[in-house]
C-alpha cells in the first residue's frame, strides 16, 4: 500500500502523522517527504513505520543528544549534543581502562574478574505499566533481562534490579480521572509483574527502590534493571555481510504495535489494547539458556534484542553498517492477515535476531531445537540498504544513511531560573516523635511486603540481601552477589534516587543521587576504583522549556558527579514525555526523577560488610561532614523545617571519604558501615540497631558547618549532607581506623546490649527508645 | 466443534478473594461486600478427530492439567453461587500466556488429540450479607477485577 505523501500539504502531513501514531513533528515529515520527492516515488505504509520508530524518542533520543539552547539565570549556551556534552565529557577526563563498553551496545560492561566482564542495563516501561501495570511490568523485566542477553556476544543475567515511582497508596478514589488506574491498583500490578516475570527466569530480584509522591500518580514509572556477566571476549560483535538473520523465540502478533512512538508522547485517557504486550517467561527462559550455548560454539557473530520498534529496530540497528534484505513471509506469525508494516513493527516480547553465518545454520537449528526454541531465518545482511520483500513484492526500501542519520536535528530551549531558598527555620520538637513520623513515611518505610515477593537465594549466589540478620528485617545499603561459585569475587550494586530534591534543584539531586548510589555500591564491599555509573533520567515534556531547562541541569550535575567521584556512566537510558493531558488539554508533568545505579565488583565477598550493628561495646564513628543543607530533607518533607537547599557534592571531600570506606573494609576494619542519606544520623543509626544491639550516641563531637544555635542538635542528627558513613568498629582496630587515612572522623559513641538507641548532646538526653518501637513503625507503615 | 467451560476453585480460603476483599474496603465500601475467586478455561474440541467422548477427555485434561488435586477442585460446569457472577476474559488479539500453555501441557501429556484451543479467563463472584447492588458491583469490578484495555467482562446475576 502506497501513500500518496509527496503533494501532501503541511497540514495533511501532520494530520497523516496523527492518524498512523507516527508521533513525527511537522519538520520530520516534511524531511521524509523530501526523501521520497528525490526518490521520485511515494513510499509504502511500512517505510513511514519505519523511519518513525528509527526516528522516535524512545529509539535514537533526540532529545538527550539533540540541541539545547540553554539559559540558566541569563547566561545563554548551546549544547550541540546534551548529553555528549555533559556526561560523555567527563567520561573523556578520566581512567576508563576497566570499562569494556561505553554506551554502545544494549548495555554497558566493565572488568570483573579474570577474564570475565559485568554487564549492566536499566529499563523503564512507564507507558505500558500505566495502561496494564501487570503486563506492562513484567514485559519490562523480560525486555531488560533480553538487553543483558543481547550485550556484546550475550551475557548471562545473575541479578535483577526494579525501581518504581508511584502515586500516593491513599488517593481518594474520586480523585482518579476515567482511564487512570488507582495507585494502589497499578503498585499491586506492577509488583506482580515483575515479582512473577524474574522468578519464573530464575534471576535473582535483590536490589531496589519504590518512591512516592502525588505527582506519579498519573504516570507511574517503572526501572526494571539486569546485570550480567560475560566473558571478555565476548564483549565485541560485528555484523558481517552475507550473514542470515535468525529470529528465534516467540512468534509475531498484532501485540504491542506503536510501542516506540505510543512511548515516546504523552498519556491520555484512551489507550488501546495493541499498546500492550503480555509477557511469556517460559519461551525467553527456553533461549535464554540455548543462546549461551549458542554463543560459546561459536555459532553468531551478532546478536540484539526485539525491544521497542520489533523487528524495524532489531533488524535496522543490526543492519545499520551492512544494510539487510528481510522477507517478511519467513516471520513465524500468531495470526494471519497481518500487513507488513505490522509485521516488521510488531512488538510481540521473547524475539531476538542474531546474524549467522551461512555455514553455521545448521549446528544452531539443531541447537536451537533440541530445547524447543522455535526460529527463523528471515533474510540476510547486506545490500547496503534495507529491503523488504512481502508477498514477492518489494515493500520497502530505505537508504541505511538516511533511515539512521536523515532525521532533521532541531534546536529546544531550555530554561533553568535558580530560585533562593527562603531562610532555613527549624521547628523545635522531639527527635524521637521526628523520628517516628520519618519511619512512618512510605518512602522511608521498610518495603519487606514487596521484597519478600522477590526470589533473592536463585542460582545460590546472595551474599547481602536487601534484608539481612537472623530475622532477615534489616535493610541494607546495597546488595552483594557471587555470580560465579567457583570464584570469591562478587559484586556490589548500590542505587540513588530522590525526585524530592529534584524538584527544588535538579542539579543538587543529580549529584546527591550519583554519590548516594556509590555509597551504596561501597558501604557494602564493593571497590569504587573499578565501579561504573548507569544513568536513567524519566521526565515530563521537554517541549516546555522550564521542564527541558531541569533535564540540562540534571546532565550537568551527573556530569559533574562523575568527574568529582572520577566513577564513568557506562549506560543509559531516557524516558521523555512522562505527562498525562487532563480535561481541557491541562498538561500534569512527573517530577523529573533521575535514576543512577552503580555496579562495582568486590575483591574477595568473605570482606563484604552488612549494615546493622553487629556486637556490644564497639565504637561508633561517624565519617565525613554536616552541612545545613535541608531542602527537600526528610526533616523538611514532614514539616520540621523549612528553607535551605539539598545537598552539595564537595570534589575534595567525597572521593576521599570514599576511599576511607573502601580502605576499612578492604582492610576488615569494619564491622558494620551505613551511608547516611534520607533522615540523617538518626535515621541511619536507629536502622543499625534494628539487628538488637542498642547504640549509645553523643552528637556533641560532630560539627555543624555553616550553624551554631539550639536548632544545630536537630540540624545534626536529620541534616541529608552528602559523602557521610556511620561505621562499627571493634575497640582494637580503632587506632588502625583513626589513622588510615586523613578524613573527617568522630568518635560519637559505642554499641550497646539492649536494643536501646540512646542520643545524647553532651549531657543533655535527646532521645532514649527501643529500637523496636521504631521498628515497628518501619516495618507497618507501608500498605500492601 | 464442541466448547466448554471448566472452572477451577480453590478446596478452603482462597488468597486472592481474601486479597479483594480488603481491597474493596480500600474502595470505601464497607456493606460487607465480598468476592470468590475461580479460573476458566473455555476448551474447544474438534468432535471430528477427538479420540474419546468429550466429557471423558474434559476431565482428564482437567484434573492432569487445569487443577492442582491437593488444593483446588474442579467443575465442569460454572457452580451456581449466590451473587454477581462476572466473567472476565482476554480481548481478542491479546496474548493468552495460560491458555497456550495449557494447549502445551495437554500435548505433553497424550491429551492433544481434537483438542482445538484453550483460553483462559477468570470469574469472580461478588456478594454481600444483604445482597448486591448491581451499580455497586460494576464499580467493584472496573475498580478491581479487570482492565478494560485488554480485558472484557461478561455480568450474570446467579444462585437467584
Amino acid at each position: 500500500m502506497r501513500v500518496d505523501l509527496i503533494k501532501m500539504s503541511a497540514g495533511e502531513l501532520e494530520k497523516l502523522s496523527r492518524e498512523y501514531l507516527l508521533s513525527l513533528t511537522l519538520e520530520e515529515m516534511e524531511t521524509v517527504r523530501e526523501y521520497f520527492s528525490r526518490k521520485k516515488r511515494q513510499p509504502s505504509r511500512l517505510e513511514l513505520e519505519c523511519i518513525a520508530q528509527t526516528w522516535s524518542e524512545h529509539c535514537k533520543h533526540k532529545t538527550m543528544t539533540g540541541s539545547v539552547d540553554y539559559t540558566e539565570n541569563c547566561e545563554k549556551k548551546l549544547y550541540g549534543n546534551l548529553l555528549k556534552e555533559t556526561v560523555f565529557e567527563a567520561i573523556e577526563e578520566m581512567d576508563t581502562s576497566h570499562c569494556l563498553s561505553i554506551f554502545k551496545d544494549n548495555a554497558g560492561i566493565i572488568s570483573f574478574t579474570a577474564g570475565w566482564g559485568i554487564a549492566i542495563k536499566a529499563e523503564t516501561h512507564n507507558h505500558p505499566s500505566a495502561i496494564e501495570p501487570y503486563g506492562g511490568a513484567s514485559t519490562g523485566a523480560g525486555g531488560v533481562i533480553r538487553d543483558i542477553l543481547g550485550a556484546g556476544l550475550g551475557a548471562k543475567p545473575v541479578l535483577n534490579l526494579d525501581v518504581f515511582c508511584f502515586g500516593l497508596q491513599d488517593t481518594p478514589h474520586c480523585e482518579i480521572p476515567p482511564g487512570v488506574l488507582h495507585p494502589m491498583r497499578v503498585f499491586r500490578g506492577v509488583v506482580k509483574g515483575v515479582r512473577d516475570y524474574s522468578n519464573r527466569m530464575g534471576i535473582p530480584t535483590s536490589s531496589g527502590a519504590i518512591v512516592f509522591d502525588r505527582g506519579y500518580t498519573y504516570n507511574p514509572l517503572v526501572y526494571c534493571g539486569t546485570i550480567g556477566i560475560i566473558p571478555e571476549k565476548f564483549v565485541n560483535k560485528k555484523v558481517k555481510g552475507g550473514d542470515l538473520i535468525l529470529v528465534i523465540g516467540g512468534k509475531t502478533g498484532r501485540d504491542g504495535l506503536h510501542g516506540a512512538t505510543f512511548s515516546s508522547a504523552g498519556l491520555d485517557d484512551e489507550a488501546d489494547s495493541a499498546c500492550v504486550q503480555i509477557g511469556d517467561p517460559i519461551t525467553e527462559k527456553k533461549f535464554s539458556d540455548i543462546l549461551l550455548k549458542l554463543r560459546d560454539a561459536g555459532l553468531y557473530s551478532s546478536v540484539t534484542d526485539c525491544g521497542a520498534g520489533g523487528l524495524s529496530s532489531a533488524v535496522g540497528e543490526m543492519a545499520r553498517e551492512t544494510g539487510a534484505v528481510v522477507n517478511l513471509e519467513k516471520v513465524p506469525l500468531k495470526q494471519q492477515g497481518m500487513e507488513a508494516w505490522e509485521i516488521f513493527l510488531s512488538e510481540s516480547q521473547e524475539r531476538m535476531v542474531l546474524s549467522v553465518p551461512a555455514d553455521k545454520l545448521e549446528r544452531a537449528a539443531l541447537l536451537l531445537e533440541s530445547e524447543d526454541v522455535e526460529y527463523a531465518c528471515i533474510g540476510t545482511f547486506g545490500g547496503d540498504s534495507l529491503k523488504i520483500f512481502y508477498n514477492n513484492a518489494v515493500q520497502a526500501e530505505l537508504d541505511m544513511d538516511f533511515l539512521h542519520c536523515g532525521y532533521p536535528g532541531i534546536v529546544r530551549r531550555g530554561v533553568w531560573e535558580d530560585k533562593s531558598p527562603d531562610k532555613l527555620s527549624v521547628k523545635q520538637a522531639d527527635p524521637a516523635e521526628i523520628l517516628s513520623k520519618i519511619f512512618a513515611d512510605p518512602n522511608v518505610a521498610s518495603k519487606e511486603k514487596v521484597v519478600r515477593q522477590y526470589d533473592h537465594e536463585v542460582q545460590g549466589s546472595a551474599v547481602i540481601r536487601p534484608l539481612e540478620g537472623i530475622k532477615q528485617d534489616q535493610p541494607q545499603d546495597g546488595c552483594v552477589i557471587r555470580p560465579m561459585l567457583e570464584n570469591s569475587a562478587g559484586i556490589a550494586v548500590g542505587l540513588g534516587i530522590n525526585p524530592f530534591y529534584g524538584k527544588q534543584d535538579p542539579y543538587r539531586m543529580a549529584l546527591s543521587v550519583s554519590e548516594e548510589a556509590v555509597r551504596n555500591a561501597v558501604s557494602c564491599g564493593g571497590d569504587i576504583r573499578r565501579a561504573a555509573l548507569m544513568d536513567n533520567f524519566c521526565w515530563g515534556d521537554t517541549s516546555d522549556s522550564r521542564i527541558l531547562g531541569e533535564l540540562v541541569r540534571a546532565c550537568k550535575g551527573c556530569g559533574d558527579a562523575s568527574r568529582m567521584l572520577k566513577i564513568p556512566f557506562i549506560s543509559g537510558k531516557d524516558s521523555l514525555n512522562n505527562f498525562y493531558t487532563a480535561a481541557a488539554g491541562v498538561k500534569i508533568n512527573i517530577p523529573g526523577t533521575l535514576l543512577v545505579s552503580c555496579v562495582a565488583p568486590v575483591e574477595d565477598v568473605a570482606l563484604s560488610c552488612r549494615s546493622a550493628f553487629s556486637s556490644p561495646a564497639n565504637y561508633i564513628y561517624l565519617a565525613g561532614e554536616t552541612f545545613c543543607e535541608m531542602g527537600q530533607s526528610m526533616l523538611a518533607r514532614t514539616s520540621f523545617c523549612s528553607g535551605s537547599r539539598p545537598p552539595l557534592l564537595r570534589e575534595g571531600l567525597s572521593p576521599k571519604i570514599l576511599e576511607f570506606i573502601r580502605r576499612c573494609i578492604r582492610s576488615g576494619l569494619l564491622e558494620s558501615c551505613h551511608d547516611l542519606s534520607e533522615g540523617g544520623l538518626a535515621l541511619a543509626a536507629a536502622e543499625m540497631c534494628f539487628s538488637g544491639i542498642g547504640a549509645e550516641i553523643d552528637i556533641s563531637p560532630v560539627e555543624l558547618k555553616e550553624r551554631a544555635d539550639e536548632s544545630s542538635k536537630l540540624l545534626k542528627l536529620f541534616s541529608e549532607s552528602n559523602s557521610r558513613f556511620l561505621i562499627e568498629v571493634k575497640a582494637e582496630n580503632a587506632r588502625r581506623v583513626e589513622s588510615l587515612m586523613d578524613v573527617p572522623l568522630k568518635l560519637i559513641g559505642k554499641t550497646a546490649a539492649g536494643g536501646i538507641l540512646n542520643i545524647r548532646d553532651g549531657n543533655n538526653t535527646l532521645m532514649k527508645e527501643k529500637s523496636d518501637k521504631f521498628k515497628e513503625i518501619y516495618r507497618g507503615s507501608l500498605k500492601w | 466443534m464442541i466448547r466448554r467451560t471448566v472452572e477451577v476453585y480453590r478446596k478452603d480460603s482462597c488468597p486472592e478473594s481474601r486479597e479483594l476483599s480488603c481491597e474493596i474496603k480500600e474502595l470505601g465500601i464497607t456493606e460487607g461486600y465480598r468476592v470468590s475467586f475461580s479460573r476458566l478455561y473455555i476448551i474447544e474440541f474438534d468432535e471430528n478427530t477427538l479420540p474419546v467422548p468429550a466429557e471423558k477427555r474434559l476431565r482428564q485434561i482437567s484434573r492432569e492439567i487445569l487443577a492442582d488435586p491437593v488444593v483446588e477442585e474442579y467443575s465442569l460446569e460454572l457452580r451456581n453461587i449466590r451473587g454477581l457472577s462476572v466473567e472476565v476474559y482476554f480481548k481478542k488479539g491479546v496474548l493468552d500466556i495460560t491458555g497456550r500453555r495449557a494447549v502445551e501441557a495437554s500435548a505433553y501429556a497424550g491429551l492433544d488429540e481434537g483438542l482445538e484451543n484453550v483460553s483462559s479467563g477468570s470469574r469472580y463472584i461478588i456478594n454481600a450479607p444483604g445482597g448486591v447492588d448491581d451499580k455497586r458491583c460494576r464499580y467493584i469490578a472496573q475498580k478491581l477485577l479487570f482492565n478494560k484495555v485488554i480485558q472484557e467482562a461478561v455480568y450474570t446475576s446467579c444462585g437467584i
